[in-house]
């Protein structure tokens, strides 16, 4: 049955409501994880530093991934689940590519400082000049974060694959790491 | 594209500025052909083709031999800008500024350290805290840190951390005086404010040696080195702290170029004018985390000599025998006229009788010290005329990578490189393997063929090779 289909009395409504709620939670979570799984990373040789690449179906999901991506090298691939609060984090910038880089600059100095690795990010806002995130993380006891910064070398963000603006492509983005 | 490069000497490969519309003066490299050929095969060459287009460049952007890819400058590139209109570059530092080694020398012989090694090495690692973000023992205040950022080491002999002959024996006195703590911003002080002392991680290391052979024995008797004599080498830099101005300002300079007018082929190396708001703002950063770096590699002298007094006793006293910055920019005069000279894994290399060499060493040249890879010899040389004529007053860093740190995991282990290493008689501490397969000899370029292109250049002479036999990780 479709939401549009929904009828109700109001002997009926609590249970419909419910049924309504955890549809709707259902596909909202649904279509978390299809984008959740259609964004992917990978890392990249250079002579002294590290290369990470992500695509993604959005600029959104995009800078979530890189993330992910930024706090699976930092825990040197060792499985972590987040524990704790949701914290919110904001980055502002100059254009998309300076707010990736600043974006992971902020998660480099959060782990450096505070011994806090973000595992798991919802991404709440995101315009190419501003970011607005919650995330949870990992506590570690001793920061073993191996990277010093991200770069703007070779940094580019574009969209691939019959993108254009019209919603049908992915969006892939390039970051050279200081490690 | 094919480039036509250009011979001007036997040891020299220039690209020519007429090989891109942008580039204001050429791109020369140090080499002979053999590293030519490893320099070519990275983007050593586009990049530092690239750092030829900042305004203000004068003569060439220079490239030593050990130079390979990084991010905006290539890491073992030289690039000196008039102060009067030219820039000065975040990026032409890099993140670890005033990354640098320092030598301290005993009078320990191998015989000495007989049936000790293993005990003396594994105390250093116990003693010396490494690691990316790993802290010290030592919480500066915000007060503290201050006095850090603007005196350097001659605070520390005040926190009795320092003996008062380090002083000298340092690259500036291991204090810039254009050093101001209020451009370095407050996540940066939180980076910095536990990390005094501490070695970080990647290539950095404590080693202890011996010198094996000795080239110049009037330059090696100036400085204190003698055959079979034991010798450590520390090689650091200012850690979180520095990473952190480099962040920082990399953005800044980012966002302020248009109004300077100023575009570049690749943004890592934003720029602003030396003489801007934005550029002595970023070069009193920098000089503060260049002194925080100096007193890093200071208060791990210290530690270190704590080790080796309790282990040897008055025999185990070391002497610091000098300390070099190679990510660093500093102002310097050539000719008459003012120049920010930026070596990015480049060391200064001042010729004999300039007065900013210790009256000790002034008659042989600045000492120099170029760290190999782990297992391999690392290099004591002097500073040569040809250094002041050539390359503004600079040599090599290193051997210089020649394989991405993937790529070196995949030729060995690291089980297999602690063990070749130990059939050489090298104790090794590191806390992880992989990164001591990262950080393997076969990563690197071959040092001896390196120092030998900087000698017979004139850039620096050989005095020393010294031979590893202990190795701390970080």
């Amino acid at each position: 049955m479709g939401r549009g289909e929904l009828s109700y009395n109001r002997g009926g409504e609590n249970v419909i409501g419910c049924l309504v709620q955890v549809e709707t939670r259902v596909l909202h979570g649904l279509r978390w994880y299809q984008k959740k799984m259609s964004a992917s990373h990978e890392f990249f040789d250079h002579t002294s530093e590290l290369g990470l690449r992500i695509r993604a179906s959005s600029f959104a999901e995009l800078l979530a991934e890189a993330a992910r991506g930024l706090g699976k090298l930092m825990l040197r691939g060792r499985p972590a689940s987040s524990t704790g609060q949701w914290r919110a984090l904001e980055v502002n910038a100059t254009d998309r590519e300076a707010l990736l880089v600043d974006w992971l600059n902020e998660l480099i100095f959060h782990a450096e400082v505070e011994r806090w690795i973000a595992v798991e990010i919802e991404i709440v806002a995101a315009t190419d000049t501003m970011l607005s995130a919650r995330a949870r993380g990992v506590a570690v006891d001793e920061a073993p974060a191996l990277v010093k910064a991200a770069t703007h070398h070779g940094l580019s963000v574009r969209q691939v694959g019959g993108g254009g603006g019209g919603g049908g492509g992915d969006v892939e983005a390039e970051v050279v790491l200081d490690v | 594209m094919t480039l036509s490069i250009l011979r001007p000497g036997p040891l020299v490969y220039e690209v020519p500025a007429s090989a891109r519309d942008d580039m204001r003066v050429p791109a020369r490299f140090f080499a002979d052909e053999e590293l030519w050929s490893q320099i070519r095969n990275d983007r050593s060459v586009e990049q530092l083709m690239n750092v030829a287009t900042l305004p203000g460049i004068s003569e060439c952007a220079y490239a030593m031999p050990d130079v390979h890819q990084g991010y905006g400058f290539p890491v073992g590139g030289v690039a000196a800008f008039r102060i009067s209109d030219g820039v000065i570059s975040p990026g032409g530092v890099g993140y670890d500024i005033n990354c640098g080694v320092r030598l301290l020398a005993s009078e320990l012989t191998v015989a000495d350290l007989r049936g000790r090694l293993e005990d003396l090495v594994h105390n250093l690692s116990r003693s010396v805290p490494s690691g990316t973000g790993r802290g010290g023992e030592l919480r500066l205040t915000d007060h503290e840190l201050d006095r850090v950022f603007v005196e350097g080491c001659k605070y520390l002999v005040e926190r009795g951390l320092a003996l008062p002959e380090d002083i000298d024996a340092t690259e500036s006195g291991g204090s810039l005086p254009q050093a101001d703590p209020a451009q370095v911003s407050q996540r940066a002080r939180q980076r910095g404010s536990t990390q005094l002392g501490t070695l970080g991680s990647g290539n950095h290391f404590v080693e202890i040696q011996t010198v094996e052979q000795v080239f110049d024995s009037a330059a090696a008797e100036v400085l204190g080195l003698e055959t079979g004599r034991i010798t450590v080498l520390i090689h650091t830099g200012s850690r979180g702290l520095g990473h952190q101005v480099c962040t920082d300002y990399v953005r800044e300079m980012d966002r302020v170029m248009p109004k300077y007018g100023i575009e570049l082929p690749d943004r890592e190396l934003a720029c602003a004018p030396f003489d801007s708001p934005e550029g002595r703002a970023y070069f009193g950063a920098m000089c503060a985390a260049a002194n925080f770096a100096w007193s890093n590699r200071q208060t791990i002298t210290h530690t270190v000599r704590g080790v080796f007094e309790r282990a040897f006793g008055d025999a185990g006293r070391l002497r610091l025998v000098y300390d070099v910055a190679h990510n660093i920019a500093k102002v310097e005069e050539y000719g008459g006229e003012q120049f920010c000279v930026h070596r990015k894994g480049a060391t200064r290399a001042f010729g004999p009788n300039n007065p900013e060499i210790p009256e000790i060493y002034r008659s042989v040249g600045q000492p120099v010290f170029i760290p190999g890879s782990m297992g391999t010899a690392s290099w004591v040389l002097v500073g040569a005329e040809g250094a002041m004529t050539e390359s503004f007053g600079s040599t090599c860093h290193g051997a210089g990578r020649r394989m991405s740190r993937r790529a070196a995991k995949r030729v060995a282990q690291g089980h297999e490189v602690r063990r070749e290493l130990a059939k050489k008689g090298i104790v090794v501490r590191c806390h992880s393997n992989s990164e001591l397969a990262e950080e393997a000899p076969h990563a690197y370029k071959d040092v001896d063929r390196v120092v030998d292109v900087v000698d017979r250049m004139g850039l620096a002479r050989k005095v020393a090779r010294l031979k590893p036999i202990g190795v701390i990780k970080g």
